[in-house]
C-alpha cells in the first residue's frame, strides 16, 4: 500500500487490482477516493486511460504482471524485489527495451529515511573509507513455522489467481499476505526482502551498482516442515565480483557495514554511524 | 485437484512469446487524453500489499523491508 500512497502524490490512482476483493476495498477506503477495483489485473491493463502501473503483488507475481503492463504500453513502478530468477530479469529487460516504457523498480531505501543511506554511499565512495573496501551486510534470520492447516479460501480471495504460474495447493492463511515471503515458490525470504535493500545500498557504495557478481558461495540452513514455511532460517553468502571485490550477506542482525583501510560506517534504518559520520562538519549534511 | 507444475522458467517464456505476438507496439498506443506531458498521470495499482486479515488495523505490516 505505501507505493501506492507514494504514487498518489505524482498522479492519480483511478482504478486497483486485488486478488483479494477484501484487500481491494480497504485500500480504496483509506484513500477515499472513487476508486474502480478489478479482482484480475488484466482488467485493469484493458484500460486506454491508465498511463502508468504501481506493482506491489506477492513476488512470484511481479515479472509477469511487469510484462504484461509493458506489451500495453503502460509505464511501470514494481516494488521490490524486481526478479526472483536471473531468467526472468533477463524477460523483463528485453521487454522494457522493446516497449521503451518508463521501467522503475522500487528501492525506495535509496531516498528515505531522511537521505541516510544516501549519506553512506557518498562517505564510501568520498575516499575517506580508503581504497580497500569491503561490504558486510546482514539481515535478520528466516521465519520458521507449520505444518499449517488447509483450510477454504475466503470469499473475497482468487485463490487459483493468487497463486498464478506458482505450484497449486491448497489454501492456507499462512501462504499469503504478509507470509507469502517465506515460501520458496513466492519469494526469497529475508534474502530477497530486506537483503534487496541493503545489498542495494551496498553495492552503490561499493561502486557496483551497475554489474552483478560473478559467482556466490555460502550455505543454507533451511527447514524440513511439510506445508511450511521453507526459506533459509540462516545464510552466509560471499557474493564475487570481477574487480576482485567480494560482499558478503549473512543473516544477523539488521545493517550494513562498509569497511576500508582508513575508516568504516555502520548504517541500518535506524541511524548511521562510524568515526567518518563523527568527524562530519555541520555544512556537509547539506 | 490437477496436479500441473510449469516451471517458473517456461511459465515466462510462454507468457513472453504469447505478449509478443498479440500486442500492438507501444509507439502504436497514444496516450489518451494526455494534452501534455505535465498532465497529473492516471495511475492503476496492481496489488494493494494490504495485510488486514494477518494485522487487523494495520493494513501494511509494520517494520517490513
Amino acid at each position: 500500500m505505501m507505493i501506492a500512497l507514494q504514487a498518489s502524490a505524482l498522479g492519480d490512482i483511478i482504478a486497483v487490482a486485488d486478488v483479494n476483493l477484501k484487500h481491494a476495498r480497504y485500500f480504496t477506503e483509506h484513500l477515499d477516493k472513487d476508486i474502480e477495483i478489478y479482482q484480475d489485473y488484466r482488467k485493469l491493463l484493458d484500460r486506454n486511460d491508465i498511463d502508468s502501473m504501481t506493482i506491489g503483488t506477492p513476488d512470484h507475481w511481479h515479472v509477469k504482471i511487469a510484462i504484461d503492463a509493458m506489451r500495453v504500453g503502460k509505464h511501470v513502478y514494481c516494488e521490490k524485489p524486481l526478479t526472483l530468477t536471473i531468467d526472468e530479469g533477463i524477460q523483463l529487460l528485453k521487454v522494457a527495451e522493446e516497449t521503451g516504457v518508463i521501467f522503475q523498480v522500487g528501492t525506495q531505501q535509496r531516498s528515505e529515511n531522511e537521505r541516510l543511506f544516501l549519506k553512506a554511499i557518498v562517505i564510501a565512495r568520498s575516499g575517506c573509507l580508503g581504497d580497500k573496501l569491503h561490504g558486510l551486510v546482514s539481515v535478520g534470520p528466516g521465519e520458521e513455522g507449520g505444518p499449517f492447516e488447509n483450510i477454504d479460501p475466503p470469499p473475497d480471495l482468487a485463490w487459483d489467481m493468487w497463486l498464478g504460474q506458482a505450484p497449486e495447493v491448497p489454501y492456507c492463511k499462512e501462504r499469503c499476505d504478509f507470509d507469502f515471503r517465506w515460501w520458496l515458490e513466492y519469494s526469497g525470504g529475508q534474502v530477497t526482502d530486506w537483503g534487496v535493500h541493503h545489498m542495494d545500498i551496498a553495492l552503490w557504495e561499493l561502486g557496483l551498482e551497475n554489474t552483478g557478481p560473478t559467482s556466490i558461495e555460502g550455505k543454507s540452513t533451511y527447514p524440513n516442515v511439510s506445508n511450511g514455511f521453507n526459506v533459509a532460517v540462516d545464510f552466509d553468502y560471499n557474493l564475487a565480483f570481477s574487480d576482485g571485490q567480494v560482499c558478503r550477506l549473512y543473516s544477523g542482525e539488521n545493517e550494513l557495514t562498509i569497511s576500508g583501510d582508513k575508516g568504516r560506517i555502520r548504517a541500518n534504518r535506524g541511524g548511521l554511524t562510524g568515526k567518518p559520520i563523527e568527524e562530519l562538519k555541520p555544512e556537509d549534511d547539506d | 485437484m490437477t496436479q500441473h507444475y510449469p516451471s517458473r522458467r517456461d511459465f515466462l517464456k510462454a507468457t513472453a512469446a504469447t505478449a509478443g505476438t498479440l500486442s500492438v507496439p507501444t509507439w502504436w498506443r497514444p496516450v489518451q487524453g494526455k494534452e501534455s506531458a505535465n498532465d497529473r498521470l492516471a495511475i492503476g495499482s496492481i496489488g494493494t500489499s494490504v495485510y488486514v486479515d494477518q494485522y487487523p488495523g494495520e493494513g501494511d505490516r509494520p517494520g517490513a523491508g
